[in-house]
């Protein structure tokens, strides 16, 4: 059953002239993972801000739990956030960071809940420490803990991982995972990685310009991206601009490539999916091969054209040398059509 | 190199290590010892530091809402209102008091302490005002964001946010307005009268009647010794809050 905890309808928001959210309507469901992708100015963030209330949007409804918000303040409204740099009082004690929600609703066993709170994140017995003395990844948790220890109906995180290294991030996804999973909350992620929004996310928003290019699973995204924005901006890809009759495709620079589109549109063939084999294809020549560890990069070059092909160092590569004229090959249904 | 401190430690041996050593003298003479001693001294000294501390509060909630909106403005603005602020102090405080008086008069508080207390307030406020807009500027507003986002009201926002935050700006405000309010003289002297006599006053009398009175002494060293270790304390905030 599809219970929807935020519902966005035509959402609206100008600064000075510009449309950082434009007309957007997005249903995210209960206990979901839910991220906003975007590059920067995408409006993600205004979008985020305006679920939590710290903006309100100019035309367009926000309704949280089925409940119109227009006129609910921040802090009456059952989300939480977590804080692009944290946000941790400096004032309080790592506890009492925590305890704060808990006290302004005069809850029970406050305690024992920020006991709790802080085990959950792997944190005990980091209680009376203050929160400048922390590493980030430290602090984050904290602000992890605080958010969650109220039992928001939504948690809202802004790149809450952006400022901490590769090795720190990677464990702190997994983390917030399992955490996501085993509390049923709903979290709404804001992030510009899209690798990170891949691996953590139930469905994705990718958002450009202040506009919603695709919603759905990480999969879906990849595997069928809607429009060029998303190809490009989820993954790599390689693009071929160009005419289709059913049968053979002829690109602007002259290939003749077999597939089954039909009329002026771009095909796209993700790097894993192409194979440098010398069979048939297209001739490129090999410009540069990037070892990877557990792939190869191969840039090669066909006319104007570059190629970028994904190996993933099954031993098929060996033959492969900078400056060899070869052939770049793939399956026909691995062929994405985009609209132009 | 050695020779170019010896004006200037010669001006402060002279005009300040003499002057402070008689004076001190004098306080502990028997007379002076007497006048510590005596009820009388004392009631005055709290009733100076009673009034000071009044006009400190009243200077702090006056100035509060006041920083709380130049810091929120634009800098434009912000630089215009805070030129406004200091501006009086470009006025000499004798203009500026005599002034203060076609208001009181009419409300029938010239000649009252009450006068006083208003005085002082209004000759301090900028002393309170920047600090307290120095640590309110600096305030980061995510923190209050955050605050609310957690449930707390503006209100209680306010309270456990942004007053423990700024605690330092109020800290210094009220010491800056306090030192001077405590010793002041020519202020009660102007808006009150007879009505009311603060350590100042009593100081400026005694000497006037008498150069060398131990009365005068004892007071003036109990009035050094208290602003010093005022200022004493606002020097510490300032290196551990990084004041301004």
């Amino acid at each position: 059953m599809d219970e929807h905890d935020v519902t966005l309808r035509g959402v609206t928001k100008t600064f000075g002239g510009r449309r950082a959210v434009d007309d957007i309507s997005l249903d995210i469901r209960r206990g979901e993972f839910f991220s906003l992708l975007g590059p920067s100015g995408c409006g993600k963030t205004t979008l985020m801000r305006m679920i939590a209330g710290f903006e309100s949007p100019d035309a367009g409804t926000i309704e949280l739990a089925g409940a119109d918000v227009a006129r609910v303040p921040a802090h009456k409204r059952d989300v939480n956030m977590v804080f692009q740099n944290y946000a941790l009082f400096p004032h309080l004690s790592v506890a009492e960071n925590v305890a704060f929600g808990l006290k302004i609703a005069k809850a029970d066993d406050v305690a024992g809940r920020v006991k709790r709170a802080l085990d959950m994140v792997n944190l005990a017995g980091y209680d009376a420490r203050e929160p400048l003395t922390l590493s980030g990844g430290e602090q984050q948790r904290v602000a992890l803990a605080r958010a969650i220890v109220t039992g928001p109906r939504v948690l809202l995180l802004d790149e809450p991982l952006g400022a901490l290294d590769l090795k720190l991030r990677k464990g702190l996804q997994e983390e917030l995972r399992r955490l996501q999973r085993s509390l049923g909350m709903t979290f709404v992620f804001v992030t510009h990685d899209q690798e990170e929004a891949l691996a953590m996310s139930d469905r994705i928003a990718v958002l450009n310009r202040g506009r919603v290019e695709q919603v759905g699973s990480p999969i879906e995204i990849y595997e069928r991206p809607a429009t060029r924005f998303v190809a490009e901006f989820v993954g790599s890809g390689n693009f071929f601009d160009g005419t289709g009759d059913g049968t053979t495709f002829r690109t602007k620079d002259g290939l003749a490539l077999p597939a089954s589109a039909k009329g002026d549109v771009t095909l796209l063939v993700r790097p894993e999916k192409m194979r440098v084999n010398g069979g048939g294809g297209i001739p490129a020549r090999v410009e540069e091969v990037l070892y990877q560890g557990s792939s190869t990069s191969i840039i090669l070059r066909a006319g104007e054209r570059r190629i970028l092909v994904e190996d993933a160092n099954d031993g098929a590569l060996e033959h492969v040398r900078v400056g060899q004229t070869t052939t770049v090959s793939w399956r026909p249904e691995d062929a994405l059509v985009l609209p132009r | 190199m050695r020779g170019l401190l010896l004006p200037p430690t010669a001006w402060l041996v002279v005009f300040l290590v003499i002057p402070t050593a008689v004076v001190a003298a004098m306080a502990f003479s028997p007379e002076g010892l007497k006048a510590l001693g005596d009820g009388a001294t004392w009631a005055l000294l709290g009733r100076s530091f009673a009034v000071a501390a009044v006009s400190t509060a009243l200077c702090l909630a006056v100035s509060y809402p006041v920083a709380y909106f130049v810091a929120g403005c634009g800098p434009t603005w912000r630089n215009f209102l805070l030129f406004l602020v200091v501006l009086p102090f470009w006025t000499n405080l004798l203009v500026r008091t005599y002034s203060l008086i076609f208001v009181l008069r009419p409300l029938g508080l010239y000649l009252t302490p009450a006068a006083g207390v208003i005085g002082l307030v209004h000759n301090f406020l900028p002393f309170m005002i920047l600090p307290l807009y120095a640590s309110i500027e600096k305030l980061p507003k995510r923190l209050l964001e955050a605050s609310q986002d957690l449930g707390a009201s503006p209100w209680s926002t306010f309270w456990k946010v942004t007053v423990p935050l700024t605690m330092p700006g109020i800290a210094a405000g009220s010491i800056l307005v306090f030192i001077p309010a405590f010793g002041i003289f020519a202020l009660p002297e102007l808006l009150c009268g007879t009505s009311l006599t603060m350590v100042g006053n009593q100081i400026n009398l005694l000497y006037k009647n008498d150069p060398k009175s131990p009365g005068g002494a004892a007071f003036t060293l109990v009035l050094m010794v208290s602003t010093l270790a005022l200022t004493w304390t606002y020097h510490r905030l300032r290196k551990t809050e990084g004041l301004v």
